[in-house]
């Protein structure tokens, strides 16, 4: 029963357990996994970015066994229409012969989607997603579908290779819960990889949670304490990076062209709600936010021309940003 | 309220222990901040004197202390939340007290409430106040020590220079009168009651000094003598049982050092000018001595004359110059009368006006004798012969010397013109080589607009007249065009 003790400790074992399930084929790879599992119980959506060759197929489809969920992947390209994404009317006969239109959903309707090089797509399937991601709902015609949940949208891309896409529209990355940046693993991280390789025997991944279970830790998370000043200090870090605001640091003034949103705050304490939960804690701490602000503000605030001349990415600034805000107040005196 | 024993309790008690036990501190901090501020005026009451630091200000900077101990305990001693924030802080409990203790006092109830205030509990049992919130000695204290030695140091360099204890003067007096005994007192007190006459007697002081110098002057014989001189320099005269050192930071009674003295001059702007004439007149007057006082009103007076007259030379020299420009001897006058001047430098130490032996030099060296010249020519002397010849001026006016040489010098004066008129065409003859224009570097447009027009040329005849050519004209182009030809030949 929710809002006992024992239910926290079998939640945070459970959830621990599916932690260790993906580790079975993920090698590494902590703060995605986590960032993921973060995501998924805060109900939002998130964006990896990295490389091809990092598992980040691999992690979506792991989850999917992990959580025995409906997994779906879909390929982005230029000619990739939003209809191949949210489906479409199709002419059906029944065995009377009369005709009919019928819809015919698309791979959106799935619990995990794993939107793939999302942004090689045109800006008007990227924006299919939209109602989707944020609505949880997707209309056809006059038929408005609603999806089934949970609903999570893992989307990657890959930094390297510019040309030939759209990039993500501030909009739409701004309903990405959180954007996490895949690395490459280190070196007995990568050792262990390929020892699973070429091991004969594949890793096999059991359920972990069901559905249902899945939806009541979201609900268990969301009862999690925020005492006012986490709550403020998410807020300072928000406010922080919105150059025209009083509050705004020297460095948001110099480098942002334009900060983050409200979602950026809320993000931070959702996600921290999440993580506090998954660590046992009944009750938000300002270092659960500063672990998450990167993840959580990194896709939020747009660079001028200054950062991009002098090479400053938003990973830097918002470092400076976050070491600049006090997280507890000043000794006394 | 009875402390309560460490570990024990609700979060609560834990807060409230952290709380009384910053207040503590802060208090302790500010107290020491007041005790630091009484102490500074009891310090300044030691070292300026209750004749300067009165007791009144002495409650006046403690009462400033007390104030601001008080302000600041008010503004920096945190609430029970930030107590409880700083036990999170410091303590690593991810803040786990600060929002069971926000969600207790507030009386909000959530589903993880409950919860969440036993995890708390559970950590505050661990926390030991006194890491948290360590006992440190603030800087106030250290100010406070510092202080209270100082005050001590006074306290002792009074008791053991006094022989009466007393408050009332200025350490430094004290330090001074232990030091060079009653007189300094006695000067002190005087100092003190006649404020009034501060002014006077420093004009009188002025004067001694200047009295106590002048025969200094006058037994070296030179005009340097006579200048004011640096104190370390200054030498007592040897032969004068008046004289008697300045007490330093004392002003001098006048009345008493120069008593039975002349002032020699009526104020000092005065006697400035006169040791500056009395340094011109040492130059030409050898073993003279200076002037008595008496006769100074007739010196200026000659020496006004002198002026004038050196002007009059000079308006008449300027005159001759103009009316004979071009004479060979007038352009060189003057270059030597300025070698003169030069020459008129004191460099064996017998004046120190050079500026304005130069100027004599150059009003009176404005003819082209050969005094002058000679004087040029002996730069020891220069200053001294061209003092000498203050007459040489008028005596060598050029008026007349010059009769009928203006012929001899516009003949010259033609040939050579001839000559260069020659030159000139030779050169235009042979003008070979490259120009250069140097541009900016721009796009450039033209002032005026380029406009292609064409005109038509027609030729309408008819031959130059001679009579067109300028009268005056014809001589000038029939010379040159003879020079053309004998050129060419």
């Amino acid at each position: 029963m929710i809002g006992t003790e024992s239910y926290v400790r079998d939640a945070t074992a459970q959830l621990e357990s599916v932690r260790s399930e993906i580790h079975k084929v993920i090698v590494g790879h902590e703060n995605v996994v986590e960032g993921v599992l973060t995501a998924l119980l805060a109900g939002g959506h998130v964006l990896l970015e990295g490389v091809p060759g990092l598992g980040k197929t691999t992690l979506l489809r792991t989850l999917g066994e992990a959580l025995h969920l409906d997994y779906s992947r879909i390929q982005f390209t230029p000619d990739l229409m939003p209809a191949d994404i949210l489906g479409s009317m199709v002419m059906d006969s029944d065995e009377t012969g009369s005709k009919a239109l019928r819809f015919d959903p698309g791979p959106i309707f799935s619990n995990l989607v794993l939107a793939d090089e999302i942004n090689r797509a045109t800006p008007r399937t990227q924006s299919a997603l939209l109602e989707a991601m944020q609505e949880r709902t997707v209309t056809s015609g006059t038929t408005t579908h609603r999806l089934d949940q949970p609903f999570l949208v893992m989307a990657t891309q890959n930094p390297l290779e510019m040309e030939g896409t759209y990039p993500l529209p501030e909009a739409q990355l701004d309903r990405f819960l959180l954007k996490i940046l895949v690395t490459y693993p280190a070196r007995d991280e990568l050792a262990a990889i390929v020892d699973r390789t070429a091991s004969p025997r594949k890793p096999v991944v059991e359920a972990a949670l069901t559905r249902d279970q899945i939806l009541d830790l979201r609900g268990a998370c969301a009862e999690v304490l925020v005492a006012p000043h986490v709550r403020d200090y998410a807020i300072s870090l928000v406010l922080a990076t919105q150059p025209e605001h009083a509050e705004a640091h020297a460095v948001s003034k110099k480098y942002i062209r334009y900060g983050s949103s409200p979602r950026g705050a809320q993000a931070l304490v959702q996600c921290g709600r999440v993580r506090a939960f998954i660590r046992g804690r009944l009750n938000v701490s300002t270092d659960d936010v500063r672990e998450l602000a990167l993840a959580a503000l990194r896709h939020r605030i747009i660079l001028n021309f200054d950062a991009h001349a002098e090479g400053r990415t938003e990973d830097d600034i918002l470092r400076e940003i976050i070491d600049a805000i006090p997280a507890a107040p000043p000794p006394a005196g | 309220m009875a402390a309560l024993p460490a570990n024990s309790g609700t979060v609560e008690s834990v807060v409230d222990r952290g709380h009384r036990r910053v207040a503590a501190q802060i208090s302790r901090r500010e107290r020491f901040l007041a005790f630091s501020f009484l102490l500074g005026g009891v310090c300044g009451l030691l070292f300026f004197g209750a004749d300067f630091f009165p007791f009144l200000l002495v409650l006046l900077v403690a009462s400033l202390g007390l104030y601001l101990a008080w302000n600041r305990r008010r503004e920096f001693e945190p609430d029970a939340y930030a107590i409880a924030q700083l036990v999170d802080s410091r303590w690593g409990l991810e803040d786990r007290l600060a929002t069971a203790y926000h969600f207790r006092t507030a009386g909000a109830a959530g589903l993880f409430s409950g919860i969440q205030y036993e995890q708390a509990r559970k950590a505050a049992a661990t926390v030991s106040l006194e890491s948290v919130f360590p006992e440190e000695s603030p800087p106030t204290v250290r100010a406070a020590m510092m202080l209270a030695v100082a005050g001590l140091l006074l306290l002792g360099v009074r008791a053991i220079l006094q022989p009466q204890f007393s408050l009332q003067p200025p350490l430094p007096s004290v330090v001074m009168a232990a030091l060079f005994g009653e007189d300094w007192n006695r000067r002190r007190e005087a100092v003190i009651e006649r404020p009034a006459a501060a002014g006077e007697e420093q004009d009188e002081a002025a004067l001694a000094e200047d009295s106590a110098e002048a025969p200094a002057g006058e037994e070296a014989e030179t005009p340097l003598a006579a200048a004011p001189l640096p104190a370390e320099e200054f030498q007592p005269p040897p032969d004068d049982p008046e004289w008697k050192p300045e007490v330093e930071g004392l002003a001098v009674n006048p009345a008493e050092d120069i008593e039975g003295g002349e002032p020699l001059f009526e104020n000092p702007s005065e006697g400035l000018d006169d040791n500056s004439e009395a340094g011109e007149e040492a130059g030409p007057q050898d073993d003279s001595a200076s002037p008595p006082e008496d006769d100074w009103s007739d010196e200026a007076q000659s020496l006004l004359d002198k002026l004038k007259q050196a002007f009059e030379n000079m308006i008449e020299t300027f005159d001759m110059a103009s009316n004979q420009s071009g004479e060979p001897g007038g352009d060189e006058g003057k270059p030597a009368g300025e070698e003169s001047a030069e020459s008129g430098e004191p460099g064996e130490g017998e004046s120190d006006m050079p500026g304005e032996q130069s100027a004599n030099a150059e009003m009176e060296g404005g003819e082209p004798t050969d005094q002058t010249g000679d004087a040029g020519q002996s730069p020891g002397q220069g200053g001294e012969d061209s003092n000498e010849q203050p007459g040489s001026g008028e005596n060598a006016s050029a008026a007349g010397s010059n009769e009928g040489s203006k012929e001899l010098a516009d003949a010259e004066r033609m040939q050579v013109m001839g000559e260069l008129e020659e030159l000139f065409m030779e050169r235009a003859e042979n003008m070979t080589g490259e120009v250069t224009v140097e541009t900016r570097f721009a796009e450039q447009s033209a002032a005026v607009p380029f406009n292609n027009r064409t005109t038509s040329h027609a030729d309408r005849g008819g031959d130059v007249s001679r009579d067109e050519i300028p009268v005056e004209y014809r001589a000038y182009i029939q010379n040159y065009f003879e020079v053309l030809r004998k050129n060419g030949n």
